[in-house]
């Protein structure tokens, strides 16, 4: 967008004067940058380099000298059932969060888009569960589930169900841990749609309208064309966020029984900080920072592409 | 105004610098001094030494008044202890340890558990402990209680020195033992299973269960090597524990959860969940660690009777070693080393081992603390850790492999898979041992 911004400018007064200007805002901007760029240089990016070369090395805590090994621990990696549970897990869990969360926000985008009484306080409480620490929520969550006397088991119980063993079989542990993390994050969804909404054009819902159209089609042709780009940075971020799951694990199931709940993040902890296996914990990390980064660029290059066709 | 820019953003520029790059030399500079400070200031002041240990709540308190007497009764010495999370396998203080040896800041002295004694061992940053054993009148070899020092040796080298060490007892509930007409507690899997089925009544949310395995692979140590299996070869190249001698005694275990004379509990607080269900009297049996013994006893009261046997044989008997041990690091100053050997001797003493243990629940660890008299009537009045010291003669040490942990955690995924899923034994162990063997290599 600045670019554009600035070849509007450009175009207007080719003058020596404004390229000066210009220069000193560019300045201006890096200085402006700097502090975070350099606390992300020190904290995330050195790392990130630090990581790549440990994965290239047989590096665990009791072999004091890393020693070279190619592909090894990548090799590893894909030969290792349990680095593909850990895998298909996570992909399982973001299936999940787009099947579940992100229907359930647009839902409650379009409800608190309603002028209704108390919208604030509404839209407020949806907020609510995204700023609880997911350290906090998993706690809550796991005396929810808790097989004996866990309000979820009292309530099914109630109903004349027999109760569930939620955290302890390997399905249903997966599920909680969808549960909470829908929960959790719904919320922020729903406000990524409400802004959204905010954008649909009045005129094209009134022409809409106008030509016969009812609320199923207002929303179909209009809203949701205009909630494009919303949707799909809601889809990406929703993805980048599942794929970093870890807090919930920990505290939930810490990654059991049997490997069902261990998400990418988590198997990274474990191969790094349980079994002290710091390259092939590496490797791991550089797959995650991979796949990270190219959701992250689609992201970035669709939402370009959508910026440049609403200006 | 273009200057008011100007300046601005090279303002923000310097202030950018000083937050992040060029904050770090200077930080250094200090730390630098202030060690400097304390290397001078070392002949006049006590010698200062940190010490991290990993067992919370209570038993951190004991520690911490511990400490404190300590360093009341030694001037020359001042013991910072500190409580760095759990200690347990892949706990954070592990976690907090290799971050620290990585960074090359370990603190003096660390409780480290025992099976993961051969991985810091491995890593070269501890101090060999042989030869300040052997000319020690408190810490001689000789004067431990035998089978103890099993978790303290790599390579035939002594590395640590015993802490707070426990084995896993049989627990049986006396009062519903005599319900069933069962004279008393099973000696080995046959008659285990036997009584389990005996000691099962009642269903629904009252029904009480003979046993309830814990689904641990400490106890799974125990199942392995006493079934007549091995867990690694020889070498400590390959997993054997897919044998099957090594998995006869779970195949006991787990048919009796299938028959419903067996209860078992998941989910991360597991542990904590059997050990409730037995001061419930939910189930009758089960196998949990000495350490537990003062939470039953709390927990239970009076209303049942209770008390703890040797673990059922298979083929033979062999109790893996538990609990933690001392070890001083490598990188303290030679003041500081001595220090520390100070304080582990002055802690393992008979005087200071009786009270922790007494405390605590915890193994006594020298022979002199058995014939103490404080010990003695505490025996009498706790007659359930007579059962424990009984089994230190069965003690089999665990693999000294430093990668026995990460060949761990695929056994406890398969453990899960057996008693949460009820996956077949023998494929599920099968699987876990060719994981193992990834893990080994």
């Amino acid at each position: 967008m600045a670019k554009t911004a600035e070849a509007v400018i450009a175009k207007v007064q080719p003058d020596r004067r404004v390229e000066r200007r210009r220069t000193s805002l560019q300045l201006t901007g890096v200085a402006m940058m700097a502090p975070a760029l350099l606390f992300l240089l020190a904290f995330v990016f050195a790392p990130m380099g630090y990581a790549l070369y440990l994965s290239l090395y047989q590096s665990t805590l009791y072999t004091p000298q890393p020693v070279f090994a190619g592909f090894a621990n990548y090799a590893r990696l894909f030969s290792s059932p349990d680095f593909w549970q850990a895998a298909s897990n996570t992909v399982w869990l973001a299936a999940g969060m787009m099947a579940l969360s992100l229907p359930a926000a647009l839902i409650l985008a379009v409800l608190l888009n309603q002028r209704i009484r108390g919208r604030a306080v509404f839209r407020t409480a949806i907020f609510g569960p995204y700023v609880i620490p997911l350290v906090s929520s998993g706690l809550i969550f796991s005396l929810l589930f808790a097989t004996d006397g866990g309000p979820v088991n009292l309530a099914l119980q109630r109903l004349g169900l027999p109760p569930v063993n939620w955290l302890g079989q390997g399905r249903t542990a997966l599920l909680s841990v969808l549960i909470l993390t829908a929960w959790q994050f719904t919320g922020y969804y729903a406000i990524i749609f409400l802004a959204g909404l905010q954008s649909v054009p009045t005129s094209l819902v009134e022409a809409c309208q106008v030509d016969g159209g009812g609320r199923c089609q207002v929303f179909r042709h209009v809203t949701l064309r205009a909630l494009g780009p919303s949707l799909f940075f809601a889809v990406v971020i929703c993805l980048i966020q599942t794929f970093q799951t870890f807090d919930q694990v920990y505290v939930m199931t810490g990654g059991g029984p049997d490997g069902a709940t261990t998400t990418f993040a988590y198997y990274i902890f474990e191969k790094g900080f349980q079994a002290f296996n710091i390259g092939e914990s590496s490797a791991a990390s550089v797959l995650l920072i991979l796949v990270l980064a190219c959701l992250s660029y689609l992201q970035m290059r669709v939402s370009r592409r959508w910026v440049v066709e609403e200006s | 105004m273009k200057r008011d820019r100007l300046w601005t953003s090279g303002a923000l520029l310097a202030l950018g610098l000083v937050a992040t790059g060029c904050g770090a030399p200077a930080a250094n500079g200090g730390g630098q001094a202030a060690t400097a400070a304390s290397r001078a200031a070392a002949s006049s002041q006590p010698v200062t030494i940190t010490f991290w240990y990993g067992v919370g709540t209570t038993l951190s308190q004991d520690i911490q008044q511990m400490v404190q007497e300590f360093n009341r009764t030694h001037p020359g010495i001042k013991v910072v202890a500190t409580y760095q999370g759990s200690y347990s396998g892949g706990g954070e203080e592990q976690q907090k340890l290799l971050a620290a040896i990585k960074a090359g800041d370990p603190p003096t002295l660390a409780q480290i558990e025992v099976h993961a004694m051969p991985v810091f061992a491995a890593s070269g940053q501890l101090l060999d402990l042989t030869q300040l054993m052997q000319s020690s009148s408190v810490d001689k070899p000789s004067n431990f209680l035998p089978g103890i020092l099993v978790s303290t040796q790599y390579q035939g080298r002594y590395y640590g020195v015993p802490f707070n060490r426990s084995v896993p007892v049989l627990y049986y509930n006396k009062t519903l033992f005599a319900k069933a007409h069962i004279a008393s507690p099973p000696s080995n899997w046959t008659e285990l299973a036997a009584d389990a089925k005996k000691l099962t009544s009642g269903a629904g949310s009252s029904k009480i269960y003979g046993f309830e395995p814990l689904v641990d692979w400490w106890p799974w140590e125990y199942a392995v090597e006493s079934g007549g299996g091995s867990i690694l070869s020889p070498d400590l190249s390959r997993a054997t524990f897919d044998q099957p001698p090594a998995l006869s005694i779970l195949e006991t275990e787990q048919s009796l959860v299938k028959q419903g004379y067996a209860k078992v509990e998941t989910g991360p607080n597991y542990w904590d969940l059997m050990t409730q269900d037995f001061i419930n009297g939910q189930v009758a049996m089960d196998i949990d660690s000495i350490g537990s013994a003062g939470k039953v006893t709390k927990g239970v009261g009076d209303k049942f009777q209770w008390g703890t046997a040797l673990l059922p044989r298979g083929k033979t008997l062999a109790v893996p070693p538990g609990g933690g041990d001392l070890v001083i690091f490598k990188d303290a100053t030679p003041a500081q080393q001595k220090a520390a050997w100070t304080f582990i001797q002055w802690w393992t003493a008979p005087k200071q081992s009786v009270k922790w243990s007494t405390e605590t629940g915890y193994l006594p660890v020298q022979k002199a603390d058995l014939s103490d008299p404080v010990y003695q009537a505490y025996l009498n009045k706790h007659p359930q850790y007579r059962t424990a010291i009984e089994e230190l003669r069965y003690e089999h040490p665990s693999p000294a492999s430093p990668a026995y942990l990460a060949a761990l955690q695929p056994v406890q995924q398969a453990l899960q898979g057996i008693f949460d899923e009820g996956k077949p034994v023998a494929a599920t162990m099968h699987e876990a041992a060719q994981a193992a063997d990834q893990n080994l290599g």
